[in-house]
């Protein structure tokens, strides 16, 4: 398939069995399995946090190996501006409440080995949320796509991934002049083998990093094992849903 | 949400056919890959004379543009008209490609006389593609819609890529129902220039009306022929939440007369004559048969009053007439005789209120066919008359000694005195009360004296609300567990029988609630749950069940951290778009939801901090939210109500602060510290 990174299956050709032909007729043989790190989608963000609570910033999102292939598959006959249009709304959806993205770069949309790499102006108003003197800010930007994953206590069907993925954050919030950091929550980390999720919140002078992961290492997971996988999700969301609490300084005071 | 019972899908056919390329025709195109056997051939000179025009400059959002467009009309007798449409566009971006599809529809009633389309490419030499090439298309019915013999003939362009310019050209020939046309010269993309031309039979008058657009003199010419155009014409872009296209875009409503004055049967002067047509429809379809008799007596036995027996009759059209439409010739816009409807039990929107009419007929209650669009907005007090609905219910005239508070959808007629309104479509609504779609729409009332245009109610906002209480309890690991009562009224209550009327499975029966659940909780699990009344629809429905959410109150150093609006979502971010909005933000209905949550705190902890009240009013509408402490208590409120259905967009950023508001209010959080602990 066009776009397909060399040495990547899309994914109906992923893990299904094929008839390799050669001299004496053929011999069946099975397609590999991406590793979940070969389709990753890594956002770097440099983000200011307002006095009112607006987040925004910079932000950079790229797209790698299977990632990368599908948007460009999607928006091959899309033009500069449908694509501006899919890329923004792409990074807006993973956020759980409105923001506000601009495109500020011209992402390489032809080939198949190079990243999908964009660039963004980013804002979350109100991003951060208050109780009397303290102001709290979500550890994780974006969460929106785990958030209504598997609600259903009940599972007929076997799950089916599209293929195995990775997402990684690395968010810098600069906190404004004089605002001290109350508290941060405790790293986050659940290793379920072919699922792995961690959460890390890091202190930085008159700033916090933010780190976040998630991987899915796995395309099939049987229906037994719904629990465990709903289970996972509910434990990403649970870490997803820390705090970090702040203590704004004088200028925010004397508002 | 909405009942769309259509009175008919002709009358919307007649309404958009043309360029209106329906969703459903466009995915027929994209799955039937017939390659259309293109012919280098030159364009028309009609075509031709558009290439190298000059075009205003457009934003980069554009899809394309109608370079010109030539509607004639040529009414030949009252019962035929020919018409030939002319459209040409430049394609501008890869959106704009679905142009070069052509849709015309016909039936045995309108017949396809010719059909051309022609694509000139930016560069190289012309195509054309002919009627042989087209394929014929049933668009899949929807809803309970059974047999239709609306059909529409595609043909496809080639290339209809950006930079080439695509057309076509066709002729019908029909039988009109009524002596009307509408000409639609706004659309979504913008128009270069638009003609429509009327030729009358000797002898013959018009009137012509403008709906969202200044009105354009035409131009007379010999042959009893009138022409208009207009230039210019901005394309309305899809806003979410805006009203229906057919409220705002530019349109002349253009009735004719035949000569010597005497109204013909299918003339449309005005509403009142729109109210005689329909009523000549409906007027011999209401007789009542044997069986319907014994029906009502069996029905009526037993209730004393006129209002039991007005319900029993409800009820059994409600929920023992099946909803099928079936939508032949005038059969789209006629009823079946109300025996027949009765005998097979089914019947569409028209069929069942024609039933229940003539049902009510029978134990001396007066009513009267009310036929309505269910966008509201696309009829208006100002719209001059015309067949622009899609759905038929009734207007029941109550009798003087029925007088009860669960009849809310009443109005006072001048002249009928307290009608009640009455949908027997939607089986899930209570007697008494109408949805929102119908709700301050405007509907045409068909009484004897001809046709009348009334306002519907509007029902108080309360009436279409969720209550929810919560009795929750709080441990020190943060686990949130307890009850909730959830009370649903209105639509509100509709939507979720609606979504729950084929749910046999108990364990599916919850999937609502989970939904609710994992909409405002990283964690859950549902210990019991259950609903209440949902085949009670005089009654209130409900949700009643007991959850328990781990890792609730999250941690931060020797505090915790709860957020007191528990459940429930009420902000929206519609209008989060950097764009600024062109068109007013319609609300379904006036709602009215509160919350109430009762937080048990773990032993060992006290308030610290409690996020502020909200309390923000506004004319559309209000929002008040309090989190309170009470020894061990923490106790969260709130009420959101939407007054107004349509929020101009002189409020939108009224409207946009009100939203951001609540969604800070919903994060906001409460902070425990250990007692004894220090700020």
């Amino acid at each position: 398939m066009v776009f397909t990174p060399y040495g990547l299956l899309s994914w109906s050709e992923t893990g299904v069995a094929g008839l390799r032909l050669d001299k004496d007729g053929g011999t069946w043989i099975e397609t590999t399995l991406p590793q979940a790190s070969e389709s990753r989608i890594e956002r770097v963000g440099k983000l200011k946090l307002s006095d009112t609570g607006d987040l925004e910033g910079k932000l950079t999102v790229t797209y790698i190996g299977l990632e990368a292939m599908y948007h460009r598959v999607q928006e091959r006959n899309a033009d500069e501006v449908a694509r501006k249009k899919f890329l923004e709304e792409l990074v807006t959806e993973q956020i759980a409440v409105g923001a506000e993205a601009e495109l500020t770069n011209k992402p390489e949309w032809t080939s198949s080995e190079t990243p999908l790499v964009a660039e963004y102006n980013l804002k979350i108003p109100g991003w951060a949320s208050s109780a009397g003197r303290r102001v709290m800010i979500p550890a994780a930007v974006f969460t929106a796509a785990e958030k209504g994953v598997f609600e259903h206590a009940n599972r007929v069907q076997p799950i089916y991934f599209e293929y195995p993925y990775q997402k990684a954050d690395d968010i810098t919030v600069e906190l404004p002049l004089g605002w001290q950091v109350s508290s941060v929550p405790p790293p986050q980390d659940r290793n379920g083998k072919v699922v792995a999720y961690s959460l890390k919140v890091e202190q930085r002078p008159g700033a916090l990093r933010l780190t976040r992961k998630l991987t899915i290492d796995v395309l099939l997971v049987e229906q037994k094992y719904y629990t465990v996988l709903r289970n996972f999700f509910q434990a990403v969301r649970n870490g997803d849903g820390v705090q970090v609490v702040l203590q704004p300084g004088e200028i925010h005071a004397s508002n | 949400m909405r009942v769309t019972k259509l009175i008919t899908r002709r009358i919307t056919s007649l309404a958009t056919y043309g360029r209106a390329l329906l969703v459903v025709l466009w995915f027929a195109v994209s799955v039937v890959t017939i390659a259309p056997r293109a012919a280098a051939s030159n364009a028309p000179d009609w075509m031709r004379a558009l290439v190298g025009v000059t075009l205003p400059s457009y934003d980069e959002k554009t899809d394309a543009v109608l370079l010109y467009s030539e509607t004639n009309v040529t009414v030949l007798s009252v019962d035929k008209i020919r018409k030939r449409v002319r459209d040409a566009y430049k394609v501008l971006r890869p959106e704009g490609r679905e142009r070069g599809t052509v849709s015309v529809y016909f039936n045995p009633g309108r017949k396809i006389t010719s059909l051309h389309a022609w694509c000139i490419p930016a560069q190289g030499k012309d195509y054309e593609v002919k009627e042989k090439d087209a394929f014929d298309f049933a668009a899949p019915f929807e809803g309970g819609e059974l047999v239709s013999d609306v059909r529409y003939r595609i043909l496809r362009v080639p290339a209809p890529d950006p930079g080439n310019i695509v057309g076509y050209e066709y002729e019908v020939e029909e039988q009109p129902f009524f002596l009307q046309e509408v000409w639609y010269f706004q659309e979504a993309d913008p128009v270069r220039e638009s003609h429509f031309s009327l030729q009358l039979p000797i002898g013959w008058g018009y009137k012509a009306s403008w709906l969202s657009y200044p009105e354009v003199k035409a131009a007379e010419g010999g042959g009893n022929v009138s022409q208009w155009v207009v230039s210019d014409v901005k394309g309305i872009r899809h806003e979410p939440e805006m009203p229906p296209v057919r409220g705002v875009a530019g349109q002349m409503i253009v009735s004719f007369f035949p000569a010597g004055g005497s109204l013909r049967k299918n003339e449309i002067a005005n509403w009142q004559g729109m109210g005689n047509w329909y009523g000549n429809l409906v007027s011999g379809q209401m007789d009542a048969s044997e069986p319907i008799k014994q029906q009502i007596t069996g029905l009526t036995a037993g209730r004393t009053t006129q209002l039991q027996k007005i319900q029993a009759i409800a009820g059994f059209v409600q929920h023992d007439i099946r909803y099928v439409a079936i939508e032949l010739g005038i059969g789209g816009l006629q009823p079946h005789p109300a025996s027949d409807v009765f005998l097979h039990r089914y019947g569409d929107c028209k069929d069942k209120a024609t039933l229940m009419r003539t049902m009510l007929r029978e134990i001396g209650v007066d009513s009267y066919h009310v036929i309505i669009n269910t966008q509201r907005g696309s009829v208006t007090r100002d719209t001059p008359a015309n067949p622009g609905f899609d759905h038929a219910i009734l207007a029941i005239k109550l009798p003087d000694e029925v007088k009860d508070r669960s009849l809310i959808a009443v109005i006072q007629h001048p002249r009928l005195g307290r009608i009640l309104f009455f949908d027997p479509t939607n089986e899930l609504t209570p007697f008494g009360e109408i949805g929102g779609y119908l709700q301050a729409n405007y509907g045409l009332l068909v009484t004897p004296d001809g046709g009348d245009l009334v306002e519907l109610p509007q029902q108080p906002s309360a009436m279409n609300s969720i209550q929810r209480v919560g009795k929750l309890t709080l441990d020190g690991n943060g686990m949130l567990q307890g009850d909730v009562k959830e009370v649903r009224l209105g639509d509100r209550a509709w939507s979720e029988r609606w979504r729950l009327r084929t749910v046999t499975n108990n364990a599916d029966r919850i999937k609502p609630i989970e939904s609710l659940l994992a909409g405002s909780l990283s964690s859950f699990r549902i210990v019991r749950a259950s609903l209440v009344n949902l085949d009670h629809t005089d009654q209130p429905f409900g949700f009643d069940y007991t959850f328990q959410s781990d890792n609730y109150a999250k941690s931060a150093g020797n505090l915790l951290l709860v957020r007191p609006r528990v459940l429930g979502s009420k902000s929206w971010s519609v209008l989060e778009t950097k764009e600024p909005r062109k068109f007013p933000i319609e609300f379904e209905g006036p709602s009215r939801d509160t919350d109430s949550f009762d937080i048990a705190l773990p032993p060992g902890y006290e308030v610290d901090e409690l996020p502020t009240p909200m309390d923000v009013e506004f004319s559309f509408g209000s929002y008040h939210s309090k989190t309170e402490a009470s020894g061990q208590m923490l106790h969260y409120t709130r009420a959101l109500e939407i007054k107004e259905l349509s929020v101009p967009v002189s409020k939108m950023d009224e409207l946009k602060k009100f939203y951001r508001m609540i969604a800070a209010d919903e994060r906001n959080t409460a902070v425990l510290k250990p007692v004894g602990a220090g700020k």
